[in-house]
């Protein structure tokens, strides 16, 4: 049925740790920018722990733990040589065969954000994926496979602060104070997993000024991960 | 001096290098020739004085999710992904007011880049002119074959859906397809997953999957972008690469899609300003008459 059915599982160098940052990195930059392109509400999202990021190209989702370590991944590459077979419940389950029985349940939980109709069914579209065993992170498919058919989506998310700040600079449009506020808010939050961070006052202004109208969506979406406005702050 | 020509020197041994917003080689491929001078995203928006007051102007569209009709449980994982699902909820995108000065600054810092990404001012540019152009209906700009039936699109849903708009690069950017204005346009995901990756890519590089061996005599396409794992590699069109035995005024030393290898401030092409691009064309045009009208003469 699959190219995945005899693979063995292989251990991905993936820095738990490093992408957790990453991931909030790329949450915060979002966060700052909403206000002015609020179409990209859901390039990047962040519930209880679950971070998904859509471009055009595909979708990632990854769990983290309450410390933010990675747990499970799971992709979608739309222009992935694999499309013909991805259509099916047990090609999605297949990419986690070898995993906990834990990982399983929660990886069919979070097929549901994959589905895609077909024929009247809505199935999970699932490409490649990876999973967290004995502190490795593990996969079906080998580091080269597992970049190739989704992982690429994480690329600026692996990368360190300086490389991924001038990537997002360039391709959010981000002028010198919104950078400025994307970065304090990040380096605040990293502290800790469940640290809350306070966007003051004079940096709401700053983001207000940007796109008056959309920042009730900034709010939302700020509160997601931990980041508050001032006013708000919860004693 | 005489006659410029790619790659020569000047008299006092520095290059001689045609002014901006003109490309700086000639190329005897149709291929390319077709690619720029291509008309660029919401040309016909954005060089108009009506539709881009209208474009520039507060945008207010609603949209309503598509809803998601399963019940899921509402334990462990599940309920942590509903907020994710957002069960149909209507939300109202507002795009703000620009101002000529804010388009300016943007049009003039952008970093076009084979491989490279929409940022977030040329979708906002892109949507904001499919949206006038459709009377503030998103609406999808289609496939070749036809096969999109999903004319009404929503600006964003949050469910992964086939009727979810995204701006797809029309040359594969996996295959060097740049992130000009030029090379956009909205489609479904459900569209934009049956292309994939079919399709060509930069009329100028040959993308060979990773791991195949370049023709002989091929160099290296260098983009912007980090591709080294990506599922091409990519090399100079096997024309420009294997074709030593043409005059050199004739073809270029490297390819004109090549965008690396120009100035930052370089723009390849001058039709690629969505804003001016009405103008370019009319100042092209004639100064093309205007060389016909001076070979004549002489």
């Amino acid at each position: 049925m699959s190219d995945l059915e005899n693979r063995e599982v292989s251990r991905l160098s993936v820095d738990s740790r490093g992408l957790w940052e990453g991931c909030i990195l790329a949450l915060c930059v979002h966060g700052v920018m909403l206000p002015e392109y609020p179409f990209t509400l859901y390039d990047h999202q962040w519930s209880g722990g679950i971070y998904v990021t859509e471009e055009s190209g595909g979708k990632a989702a990854l769990v983290f733990s309450e410390d933010g370590s990675l747990l499970l991944g799971m992709f979608c590459d739309l222009s992935s040589e694999r499309t013909g077979l991805v259509l099916t419940e047990q090609y999605a389950r297949s990419h986690y065969k070898e995993a906990p029985q834990e990982t399983q349940e929660m990886a069919q939980a979070l097929s549901v954000l994959f589905e895609q109709g077909k024929e009247g069914k809505r199935l999970p579209y699932v490409t490649t994926g990876l999973w967290q065993e004995n502190g490795l992170i593990c996969s079906r498919d080998d580091e080269a496979d597992w970049y190739a058919h989704g992982g690429w989506m994480l690329e600026f998310q692996t990368k360190p602060f300086e490389e991924a700040i001038d990537h997002y600079a360039a391709v959010c449009s981000m002028d010198t104070r919104r950078i400025e506020i994307a970065e304090r808010l990040y380096r605040e939050r990293i502290k800790s997993a469940q640290e809350q961070v306070i966007l003051t006052k004079e940096e709401i202004s700053a983001l207000r000024e940007s796109g008056p109208y959309n920042m009730g969506l900034c709010r939302e979406v700020f509160e997601q991960f931990g980041v508050l406005f001032e006013k708000e702050k919860k004693k | 001096m005489g006659k410029a020509t790619d790659g020569a020197k000047g008299c006092r041994g520095s290059s001689v290098k045609p002014g901006d917003h003109k490309r700086k080689v000639k190329c005897p491929c149709n291929a390319f020739l077709n690619c720029s001078s291509r008309v660029p995203y919401g040309g016909s928006v954005w060089s108009d004085p009506v539709k881009k007051k209208d474009a520039m102007s507060i945008i207010t569209y609603g949209s309503t999710g598509a809803g998601q009709t399963r019940s899921y449980e509402g334990r462990g994982y599940y309920k942590k992904l509903h907020k994710l699902l957002d069960n149909g909820q209507t939300r109202t995108l507002i795009l703000h007011e620009l101002t000529d000065k804010y388009v300016k600054n943007h049009m003039e810092s952008l970093v076009l880049e084979n491989t490279g990404h929409y940022t977030n001012f040329q979708r906002s540019m892109i949507l904001r002119a499919n949206l006038v152009k459709n009377g503030l209906v998103l609406k999808s700009d289609g496939f070749p074959d036809g096969r999109d039936d999903f004319e009404r699109m929503m600006p964003y849903s949050g469910l992964y859906q086939g009727d979810e708009w995204n701006i797809d690069h029309v040359k594969i950017r996996a295959k060097g397809g740049c992130n000009r204005f030029c090379n956009a346009q909205i489609l479904s995901r459900q569209v934009n997953m049956d292309k994939g990756d079919q399709g060509q890519g930069c009329p100028c590089a040959d993308a060979r999957k990773q791991g195949e061996s370049p023709a002989p005599g091929q160099e290296e396409f260098e983009v912007g972008g980090n591709t080294e794992k990506t599922r091409y590699q990519l090399w100079q069109c096997t024309a420009l690469s294997n074709n030593q035995e043409k005059p050199a005024n004739k073809v270029p030393s490297y390819p004109p899609g090549m965008m690396k290898r120009y100035t930052k401030d370089c723009k390849i092409c001058d039709l690629d300003d969505p804003c001016n691009w009405s103008a370019a064309l009319q100042r092209n045009a004639k100064q093309s008459v205007m060389q016909k009208v001076e070979k004549i003469c002489k």
